[in-house]
C-alpha cells in the first residue's frame, strides 16, 4: 500500500431496505479496525459508510406502505445508524444516496461522460427482474425464471440510455495488470481479468419514469432516472467533497481501500473503475473483496434463516468480544463459519484465558504484595530484555500484516505476544518470589503493558 | 476492542501513546477491577451415551478408596519435544513440586493437538504413582490427564496461579 499520511477508506453503502445482519456488521467493523490502526499510526483517515436509497425495492416498499419512497428511507436508515452506535463504529461521515450533496454529483458525472462521448440511446429489449433490478439475456434464464428468485420474467422492450463500458475494456486491463494491488485477494482478480477476456458489453445506465421513478433524473433526459449501481457507486466521490469541494477530494482521493463483500466485485472492479476512466477521475488504490459468514456450508441469509443476530450476541456478551471473534475468525478473502460453538471457544481460549488472565494474575499480585502500587522494576534480566524486544518486533510484524490487510494473522501475533509473556510469568512465577524477593516479582507488570496497549487498535 | 483496552489502560493508570515500550510509571496506584472477560460457562448437555448406558450402570462402579489408589498431581512442564519416528508423542519433561524437587519424563500422544512449545509453562494434571513403562523405547514415568472427545483434545490445566505445582487433586 502506498504510504501517505491520509487514509480513505470505504464500507459499500447498504441497501436501505435490508435488514441490517452480520455481513454489513463485519465489514463495517473491519472498516472501523483499519480506520482505529490507521489514525492511532498517526495517519489523518476519513472512514465512510452509508445507505444506497434509490430503486424499485424502496419504490414499491413505500408504495405498499401508502408513504412517500423518501419518508421510507428516514424510517428505514435509522436502524442501520443504531447498530453502528452498538458496535462503537467511529465513522466520519454518514452518505444516503438521496441527500442533494449526492444527487449534484451523479447529475455532473452524468454531463460529464455525456460530453465525452460515451453515453449514447438505443432500444433494448430483455427479461426484467424486479427483485434483481436488472436485465437478464435468455440465455441467462433457468427454464424462463429469473436464476435468483425463481420468478417468472416479462419480455420488456424500451428505449434507454447505454454507458459505452466496452470502450475501455483494453484498459481497465492494462491497469489491472499494471497496478497489483487495485484488486484484492488475488484470486478475485483473476476471477475478473479471466471475466474480460470476453468482450464486454455496455451498460444501461437509464430506466425510464414510466417504470421507476424513484431515483435520479438524467440531466440530458428528463423521462429518465439514474440506474442505480451507477448512481450507487458515485457516493464515494461524492462525500470527500466531488465537484463541491476540490480541497478535501484532492486531499482523500484516490481511495485507500474500497471494501467489499464478493458479491458486489462486479459492480465494483468493471463498473466503477470504466466510470472514473470516462469521468478522467483517478482509480482506487485497492479494493478488497472478503468472503461471507457462513452458517455451517451456506452462506448466512434471512431466507435461509441461520442469521446470528450479532446485536443478541453485543447484549450477551459485550461489544469488544463479538468485534474480536468476527475479525480473528476470518481469513479475510475468504468464507469464515460462524458457530455459537467457535464464538465461545475462542471468547474462552484468547480473551479470558490469555489476555484477562494477564491482567488479573499481575494486578491481583501488585495489589496483595504492593498495596496496589506499581513497584520499581529494578534491573532487567535477559529473559525481560528479550521480551521488550519480542513486543517491539511485533509492533512491526502487525503493521505489516495490517498493510498487508491479514488481520487476523496480526491479531494471533499480537496473541502469540500475550501468551509468551504468560509463560513468562508460568516461569518467573512471582507469586512465589513475592515470599523472598520482592523487587522480582515487580518486573511483570511492565511487560503487560505492552500487551494492552497493542490490543487497543483493534 | 476499544472499549476493554481502554479499561487495561485505566487499571493500569497509563497513557493512551503510542507502540512503544516501558510507558507504566512505578509508583502508579493501580485500579481495583473486575475480570476483563469472565470466562463463559457452557452448561455441559447430557452425555447421550451415558445415559444410555445407565442400566448397567453399577458394572463400573468403584468404591472411594478403589480412587484413593490414583494419585492425581499437578505438574509444570518444563520442556517439550517431538519423538522422531512418531507422529503422535511428545516427550515431556515435567517438574512436580517446588524447583529442584521431583523432575520426571513423560511420554504423551497429544503431538497432534499441541505444539511442544506451547506447552511449556502449563500446570498440567499427571496420575504420579502410575507403573513407570517404555513407550517406543523411551521410559514415561506417569500420565498425563486430557479430555477427548472425537477429534479434539484439549489437556487439564490449572489456570490458578495460587496452586502451585505438586498439589494433590481429589
Amino acid at each position: 500500500m502506498m504510504k501517505t499520511n491520509k487514509f480513505y477508506i470505504t464500507t459499500p453503502i447498504y441497501y436501505v431496505n435490508d435488514q441490517p445482519h452480520i455481513g454489513h456488521a463485519y465489514t463495517t467493523i473491519l472498516a472501523d479496525v483499519l480506520s482505529r490502526y490507521h489514525r492511532a499510526a498517526g495517519q489523518e483517515v476519513f472512514f465512510l459508510t452509508g445507505l444506497d436509497e434509490h430503486g424499485q425495492k424502496v419504490q414499491q416498499a413505500a408504495e405498499e406502505r401508502g408513504i412517500s419512497p423518501k419518508e421510507h428511507c428516514d424510517e428505514m436508515a435509522p436502524r442501520f445508524l443504531k447498530l453502528w452506535e452498538k458496535l462503537h463504529i467511529r465513522n466520519d461521515d454518514f452518505i444516503r444516496t438521496t441527500e442533494a450533496r449526492h444527487k449534484k454529483v451523479v447529475q455532473a458525472v452524468l454531463e460529464k461522460v455525456y460530453a465525452a462521448g460515451d453515453i449514447y440511446f438505443d432500444e433494448y429489449s430483455g427479461h426484467y427482474c424486479v427483485g434483481c433490478e436488472r436485465f437478464y439475456t435468455e440465455k441467462e434464464l433457468e427454464e424462463g425464471k429469473c436464476p435468483q428468485h425463481q420468478t417468472e420474467l416479462k419480455l420488456i422492450t424500451e428505449k434507454n440510455y447505454f454507458f459505452k463500458m466496452s470502450r475501455y475494456q483494453q484498459q481497465l486491463i492494462d491497469y489491472i495488470h499494471e497496478h497489483p494491488a487495485f484488486l484484492q485477494p488475488t484470486h478475485r482478480r483473476n476471477e475478473i481479468l479471466g471475466f474480460l477476456r470476453q468482450p464486454l458489453g455496455d451498460l444501461c445506465i437509464s430506466r425510464p419514469k414510466s417504470r421507476l421513478s424513484w431515483g435520479i433524473e438524467l440531466p440530458f433526459d428528463k423521462e429518465y432516472v439514474t440506474y442505480v449501481w451507477f448512481d450507487a457507486l458515485l457516493n464515494y466521490i461524492t462525500a470527500p467533497g466531488y465537484g463541491s469541494d476540490e480541497k478535501s477530494f484532492k486531499k482523500w482521493w484516490p481511495v485507500d481501500i474500497h471494501l467489499i463483500g464478493k458479491d458486489i466485485l462486479m459492480t465494483h472492479a468493471i463498473y466503477w473503475p470504466t466510470m472514473l476512466m470516462s469521468a478522467g477521475i483517478e482509480l482506487p488504490r485497492t479494493i478488497f473483496a472478503h468472503g461471507w459468514w457462513l452458517s455451517g456450508e451456506s452462506k448466512m441469509s434471512k431466507s435461509l434463516g441461520n442469521v446470528v443476530d450479532p446485536l443478541a450476541l453485543i447484549d450477551q456478551y459485550g461489544v469488544d468480544p463479538v468485534r474480536y471473534y468476527l475479525m480473528r475468525e476470518m481469513v479475510l478473502g475468504q468464507d469464515a463459519s460462524f458457530t455459537m460453538e467457535s464464538f465461545i471457544k475462542r471468547y474462552n481460549s484468547d480473551l479470558a484465558n490469555d489476555f484477562g488472565n494477564l491482567l488479573s494474575r499481575v494486578s491481583r499480585l501488585i495489589e496483595r504484595n504492593f498495596d496496589g502500587v506499581l513497584p520499581d522494576p529494578g534491573t532487567i534480566t535477559e529473559a525481560e530484555r528479550k521480551i521488550s524486544e519480542n513486543a517491539l518486533n511485533m509492533f512491526g510484524k502487525v503493521q505489516e500484516l495490517i498493510d498487508a490487510l491479514r488481520v487476523n494473522e496480526a491479531i494471533e501475533e499480537t496473541m502469540q505476544f500475550i501468551r509468551s509473556v504468560n509463560r513468562y510469568m508460568e516461569q518467573q512465577a512471582p507469586w512465589k518470589l513475592v515470599k523472598s524477593d520482592l523487587t522480582a516479582a515487580g518486573t511483570p507488570p511492565r511487560k503487560l503493558y505492552v500487551s494492552a496497549r497493542c490490543c487497543c487498535n483493534r | 476492542m476499544p472499549n476493554r483496552t481502554k479499561t487495561v489502560l485505566e487499571i493500569l493508570g497509563a497513557e493512551d501513546t503510542r507502540a512503544t515500550w516501558g510507558a507504566l510509571k512505578p509508583g502508579t496506584s493501580l485500579q481495583k477491577h473486575m475480570p476483563l472477560f469472565p470466562r463463559i460457562e457452557v452448561p455441559k448437555p447430557v452425555d447421550k451415551e451415558q445415559s444410555k448406558t445407565k442400566p448397567d450402570k453399577d458394572v463400573n462402579v468403584i468404591t472411594y478408596d478403589e480412587f484413593k489408589k490414583v494419585e492425581l498431581k499437578t505438574a509444570e512442564v518444563l520442556a517439550a519435544e517431538k519423538v522422531a519416528g512418531a507422529d503422535r508423542l511428545l516427550k515431556l519433561q515435567i517438574r512436580v513440586g517446588e524447583v529442584g524437587e521431583e523432575q520426571r519424563q513423560l511420554v504423551a500422544g497429544i503431538a497432534e493437538y499441541y505444539r511442544p512449545d506451547e506447552l511449556i509453562g502449563k500446570m498440567i494434571v499427571i496420575v504420579a504413582n502410575l507403573k513407570p513403562a517404555k513407550i517406543r523405547g523411551i521410559e514415561s514415568n506417569g500420565m498425563l490427564l486430557a479430555a477427548k472427545k472425537g477429534k479434539k483434545l484439549t489437556l487439564i490445566t490449572i489456570d490458578d496461579s495460587s496452586i502451585e505445582s505438586g498439589a494433590g487433586i481429589y
